[in-house]
């Protein structure tokens, strides 16, 4: 008994690990190192026949065939299509025996009782798991990390969020959360592609039969496939776009080491600088200042402004403060029973400075107003633990950027990034980390079990278990 | 007895002159066994500055060593004049050591310390005109300085002053070869200059410096 | 051992010579054996040779290898039930199973003897029970009336400071006043206008009178005033709670607070201090109670944890410049405590100094003592010889044996004697007084010449007045100057002045001048120090430049 206990604590139960993301959702088993399944979150559905389709498979063209997306902000939007997609991977790839494993799922701080509600019975009642635990996801990267007091730094795909996490409980007042992250990126390629490129036509990979390569602004030169078939839908387009805007992305973008203005454009546009890019079609754009603007745009998205209307309204200013939704009831004694008091937005504590404001804030002015709403006595020893996950921050240069803003706004504090150097550890963090949640030794007893959940009912164990 | 005490907080100098003369080998002044490619004369010297001083009683013998392949390269001279006249064609460095006598006399830490000079045949002074008979004198003056001297040595040197040095120059072809005291008012008078210079200096900038402060202090209010 | 092995690793048939298949990794090393094989056997041993190899393939090491284990029976693993929390009989949590190595009887022994092995990490934090809602709703009224109580000592304190400081006002005011009625007095005196003049004073009491009945009716309204509130009461049903998320989250308070969702806006100060101030009740009502946690329960303040929390974050806003405004100013404060020190200090060796008993002991134990010593004896000789000479003038036990132009006139000069001269007549008395005899040397030869500062630099003399020598001989050119003791960099930037200023140098350490006497040292080394000095000066403007800068680039930024 002692030899598997003494290593970190394990003790192997073989829990299940659900981290659904809005990009991708990570299934595997807890203990491992690395989720066994990496999907992403999006499925392809055929309205006629209402056949679904998940995983990679959902890139193969057919007709009639809708890409749509089954999260959104990290949290479920599209039920039917999440219990299809979790109980396709639950029986054909990891060959889950539903009534024997536990299983852990992740999610946002940000999620509304209602919502939480939703995922406690359904993984109760449709799959009949008899264990289940809800760890918030800034929880499971600390303790991925192993620091009990971080400030946790997660650029995903639709949001950044900053949470500080205190003794490995994630704090909720004082999170803050964005839009300015991965798809904002994409949206800003999008519209370049307007302005600077105006005749360019992003074919898609399934199209292109065999290519030349040419340069913008010469006209592509390709053939096209002969046995596509027929009524590819719109939202397949759309989404093939996209897959080409990831590449871009990972591909060009390079944060600028200070804000971009009129004195140091010029280094930027110079030819060195510049790199190119060889679209699906053949045909290879160029940008230079460009890619320093785009990622730029994510520090300062005042300066950045859409020319087409229907993205810039997407992305209203945010000044980053989470209104939670939480219509908790608050749990009373039974013998006493009083009014419900519903509490309502709780906006984050006045900080001592007293200053609100009011604008939009980029990612370094984010995690400074995060770190001055947290306790002074706590200050030192977050900022000393920022740790930067999510997709996004792999662009080169990011961390080196934040890290000098955040020491010349905060001269104060010590400030100490910490960002895993492994690019696919960064992105499934939130999912490595509720692995090591879930096969601690001392976690055995926290698992709330499906007889708890008859008993008290759903709300009872949200408010008294996942607190 | 008495003569071996030190004497405290006392340092007597008496200054030398080392150096070289050299001047161009003549034919007449050839011998049989000078080299064919010899082609200057030349003597190194050590000697008290003023020509009365005798220093016997403390130097023991001044050794001279010369390039390894002069015979005997190194040359010991037992009583003045300390000097070494040899002809040659190359110029090369010679190490001059003073012996003192040894003995509780003059102390036991007596080092005998050595002295380079680098023996000079050729003119250095292109603007100078050439002499005739191409002299090249390198002359160069020094003060040894005795530190905390026995009463023995203490009387030795006080015998005559041996300080005195004169204080013009009067022979026009000696200048470059002897020192004086005007020498040395000379010198001090140039260090002044620069004294003076380097304080006007630390003047403005600390005018300068002042006006910062005032900044500085403007500016933190 | 070998042979055997050997044999096997190729597969040769051995002739059955009666040697059983054996595991051990000795075996017997007959030289008889064998010898009678035929074939393949023979040729190997021919090969051999009589010997066997000298590798032992065998590990001799004690670590039984797969060989020894494979026959022996594996450790039997059980799929063990898993009971974190549990105690043996009761039934929680859900069923989950892992596999746990050893026999099963034997585990369930273990399990049953041993607790859980990570039951010791399941810490709780003491917090005591929420008492019923009776006493509950008494300890409040408690609290509130002590809180009533101290908000009235307290306005009452700042009301008294406020008295003060108008009565202060006041009497400004009233003494003013008087000096201006005395100066129309002295004028009016002259017009004989008296009576008006103390009429006016009559009034002058009345109005004093009234303005301090006007602070006492002041007062009393105060004192009937309610005291505001300024937070939301706290309820029983919002201290349970608290107390509920206390021990849910185990005292943390920056958890408990971001997870309090109530209608009330608490901050943490407002739950620390109600929770310190009912437990400090509930323990007081408890009989047993430590009366230490109970005070030190009491201790809490939240006025003051949150001006705490306030000096903190100021003191984290500081700008770089307030903070090296503040440690210029710690070592300043540090430098005048030094000096004072060294005030007193240095009065008292003067004291000391002064009382210094006059001895007439022989100082001749002084003489090879170094430093300080020297220093007094020096002292003490000088300061005897010049008492001795006043007294025996007649008495001059050295007659001069060269006979010197100078010694007549010099006897004027005597007084004049230069640090040298002292010094060395110092010496000559001690010499006196230890010989006993009157010996002629060389120092009272010289000491009769009465020599002159001038003379003594003829001889090349030179008195340093209580400076370290190194006795020995020197040369001038190779003296170290004092002023080149700094680091190489200073050195550097030394040099490069002093090539801009034209003047030779030779690469630091090994300048000299032309003429190397005592002077042009002495001036050298006086250009050096200037030259440090003015280094370090242009080092500290450039400091400042960049302070400024960034105070403005702060500025800017702000």
């Amino acid at each position: 008994m002692a030899s598997t206990s003494n290593v970190y604590g394990g003790d192997e139960i073989n829990a299940i690990v659900l981290d659904p993301g809005s990009l991708n959702t990570r299934i595997g088993y807890a203990g491992d190192d690395f989720p066994k399944v990496i999907t992403p979150s999006y499925y392809a559905y055929e309205p006629t026949t209402k056949k679904s389709i998940f995983g990679d498979g959902i890139n193969v063209p057919r007709s009639n065939y809708e890409i749509k997306p089954i999260m959104k902000d990290s949290v479920v939007s599209d039920w039917d299509a999440a219990i299809n997609q979790y109980t396709h991977y639950f029986e054909n790839d990891l060959k889950i025996d539903y009534k024997e494993q536990p299983i852990l799922i992740t999610e946002p701080i940000w999620t509304s009782t209602s919502e939480r509600k939703t995922v406690v019975e359904n993984f109760y009642e449709h799959f009949e798991f008899p264990a289940l635990y809800l760890a918030r996801a800034p929880t499971c990267i600390s303790f991925q990390q192993g620091r009990p007091n971080c400030l946790v730094v997660d650029i995903g795909h639709n949001t950044v969020s900053v949470t500080p996490v205190i003794d490995g409980i994630s704090l909720i007042k004082n999170s803050l959360r964005t839009h300015y992250s991965g798809e904002y990126l994409s949206d800003q390629l999008k519209d370049l592609f307007l302005t600077k490129f105006p005749n360019l036509t992003l074919d898609n990979k399934f199209k292109i039969r065999s290519k030349e390569s040419t340069k913008y602004p010469d006209q592509p030169k390709f053939t096209v496939r002969d046995n596509i078939p027929e009524n590819i839908t719109q939202s397949f387009e759309d989404y093939q776009q996209e897959l080409i805007f990831h590449e871009m992305k990972e591909t060009l973008l390079e944060v600028p080491e200070k804000l971009i203005s009129e004195e140091n454009s010029e280094y930027y546009s110079k030819d060195g600088q510049k790199r190119l890019f060889e679209l699906p079609n053949g045909q290879s754009i160029e940008l230079g200042i460009e890619r320093f603007e785009l990622a730029d745009s994510i520090f300062d998205p005042v300066n950045y402004h859409f020319t087409n209307k229907q993205l810039s309204d997407k992305y209203s200013t945010e000044t980053g403060n989470l209104v939670i939704d939480t219509t908790q009831e608050d749990y009373r004694p039974l013998k006493r029973a009083r009014k419900v008091e519903s509490n309502n937005s709780t906006p984050p504590p006045s900080s001592p400075s007293k200053e609100i404001i009011d604008e939009t804030r980029g990612l370094t002015q984010l995690i400074s107003h995060a770190l001055s709403t947290i306790d002074i006595d706590l200050r030192a020893s977050v900022a000393h633990n920022i740790i930067i996950t999510g997709g996004v921050s792999l662009i080169p240069q990011l961390t080196e950027r934040l890290y000098n803003e955040l020491t010349a706004l905060n001269p104060g504090l010590k400030i100490r990034l910490h960002a895993v150097g492994n690019s696919s550890e960064r992105v499934n963090q939130a999912w490595i980390g509720g692995s090591v949640l879930s096969s601690l030794g001392t976690f055995h007893q926290m698992w709330v079990t499906k007889e708890e959940y008859e008993e008290a009912g759903a709300d009872r164990i949200l408010n008294q278990r996942f607190r | 007895m008495s003569s071996s005490r030190r004497i405290k907080n006392v340092s007597i100098s008496v200054p030398i002159l080392y150096g070289n003369h050299a001047e161009k080998l003549t034919d007449d002044k050839r011998t049989a066994i000078t080299p064919p490619d010899h082609t200057h004369e030349w003597t190194v010297f050590l000697k008290p500055v003023l020509d009365g001083v005798d220093l016997t009683p403390l130097i023991k013998r001044v050794t001279f060593k010369l390039h390894e392949t002069y015979d005997t390269p190194v040359r010991s001279i037992e009583s003045p004049p300390y000097q070494v006249t040899e002809t040659g064609w190359g110029e090369f460095e010679i190490i001059i050591k003073i012996h003192f006598h040894p003995g509780s006399e003059l102390g036991i830490n007596e080092k005998n310390f050595q002295i380079f000079h680098g023996l000079k045949l050729h003119p250095f002074n292109p603007k100078a005109p050439p002499r005739e008979n191409g002299e090249v004198h390198s002359v160069l003056y020094d003060e040894l300085i005795f530190q905390e001297p026995t009463e023995a040595t203490f009387e030795i040197l006080t015998r005559k002053p041996f300080n005195l040095l004169p204080e013009t120059i009067e022979d026009e072809e000696k200048k470059d070869q002897e020192f004086s005291r005007g020498d040395e008012s000379d010198e001090l008078a140039r260090l002044d200059v620069f004294i003076h210079k380097i304080k006007q200096e630390i003047e403005t900038q600390k005018n300068k410096y002042q006006d910062l402060e005032q900044e500085k202090i403007a500016l933190l209010q | 051992m070998s042979a055997n092995d050997v044999l096997d690793v190729l597969n040769i048939q051995r002739d059955t010579s009666g040697q059983p298949a054996k595991k051990k990794a000795k075996t017997s090393n007959d030289g008889t054996t064998g010898l009678r094989q035929s074939g393949m056997a023979r040729e190997l041993y021919n090969l051999l040779g009589p010997n066997t190899p000298p590798v032992n393939l065998q590990n001799t090491a004690n670590n039984t290898g797969i060989k020894d284990k494979w026959k022996t029976k594996a450790t039997p693993w059980t799929l063990q039930e898993f009971r974190p929390t549990a105690e043996p009989g009761k039934e929680e949590g859900v069923k989950l199973y892992h596999w746990v190595r050893g026999a099963k009887e034997l585990l369930q022994q273990e399990s049953l003897k041993q607790p859980y092995f990570f039951k010791k990490f399941n810490t709780n934090v003491d917090i005591p029970e929420l008492v019923d809602e009776k006493t509950y709703d008494k300890f409040m009224v408690e609290i509130k009336e002590h809180v009533k109580e101290e908000k009235k000592i307290q306005r009452q304190k700042e009301k008294q400071l406020e008295k003060e400081r108008k009565a202060k006002e006041k009497k400004e005011k009233q003494r003013q006043e008087r000096l201006e009625k005395e100066k129309l007095k002295a004028k009016e005196a002259k017009e004989g206008k008296k009576k008006e003049v103390k009429e006016e004073e009559e009034e002058d009491e009345q109005d004093e009178k009234e303005d301090d009945e006007e602070e006492e009716d002041e007062e009393e309204d105060d004192d009937d005033e309610e005291i505001e509130d300024n937070e939301p009461e706290w309820t029983y049903e919002e201290t349970a709670y608290l107390f509920d998320l206390c021990k849910a989250f185990e005292l943390k308070w920056h958890i408990i607070h971001d997870r309090y969702h109530h209608e009330n806006e608490r901050s943490q100060e407002d739950l620390k201090e109600q929770f310190y101030r009912i437990c400090k009740y509930i323990y007081a009502n408890d009989t047993n109670g430590n009366p230490t946690l109970i005070e030190g329960l009491g201790a809490f303040s939240k006025i003051k944890e949150t001006e705490r929390k306030q000096y903190l974050e100021r003191l984290l806003r500081r700008t770089p410049a307030e903070i090296a405004e503040e440690e210029s100013l710690v070592i300043e404060a540090r430098r005048f405590e030094l000096a004072a020190k060294k005030m007193l200090v240095e009065r008292s060796n003067l004291l000391t100094l002064l009382d210094y008993p006059q001895s007439s002991q022989s100082v001749s134990q002084y003489q090879s003592s170094q430093g300080i010593a020297n220093l007094y004896s020096n002292l003490m000789i000088m300061d005897k010889n010049q008492k001795k000479r006043q007294q025996s003038t007649a008495v001059d036990p050295i007659p001069p044996p060269i006979p010197l132009a100078a010694s007549s006139s010099s006897r004027k000069e005597r007084s004049f004697q230069t640090h040298l001269q002292q010094y060395l007549t110092g010496l000559v008395k001690q010499n006196q007084q230890q010989n006993g005899k009157h010996e002629m040397s060389a120092v009272q030869a010289l000491l009769t010449k009465r020599l002159s500062v001038k003379d003594e630099e003829a001889y090349g003399l030179h008195y340093h007045n209580n400076e370290k020598l190194t006795p020995g001989v020197v040369l001038r050119s190779s003296q170290r100057l004092h002023g080149l003791q700094q680091r190489q960099s200073v050195l550097k930037s030394v040099n490069t002045i002093l090539e801009e200023l034209d003047m030779a140098t030779a690469a630091g350490t090994s300048w000299k001048p032309v003429m190397p006497t005592r002077k042009t040292m002495a001036k050298y080394d006086e250009l050096l120090r200037s030259v440090i000095t003015l280094l370090d000066l242009k080092r500290g403007r450039d400091k400042l430049e960049s302070e400024i800068q960034l105070i403005r680039s702060q500025k800017g930024l702000e």
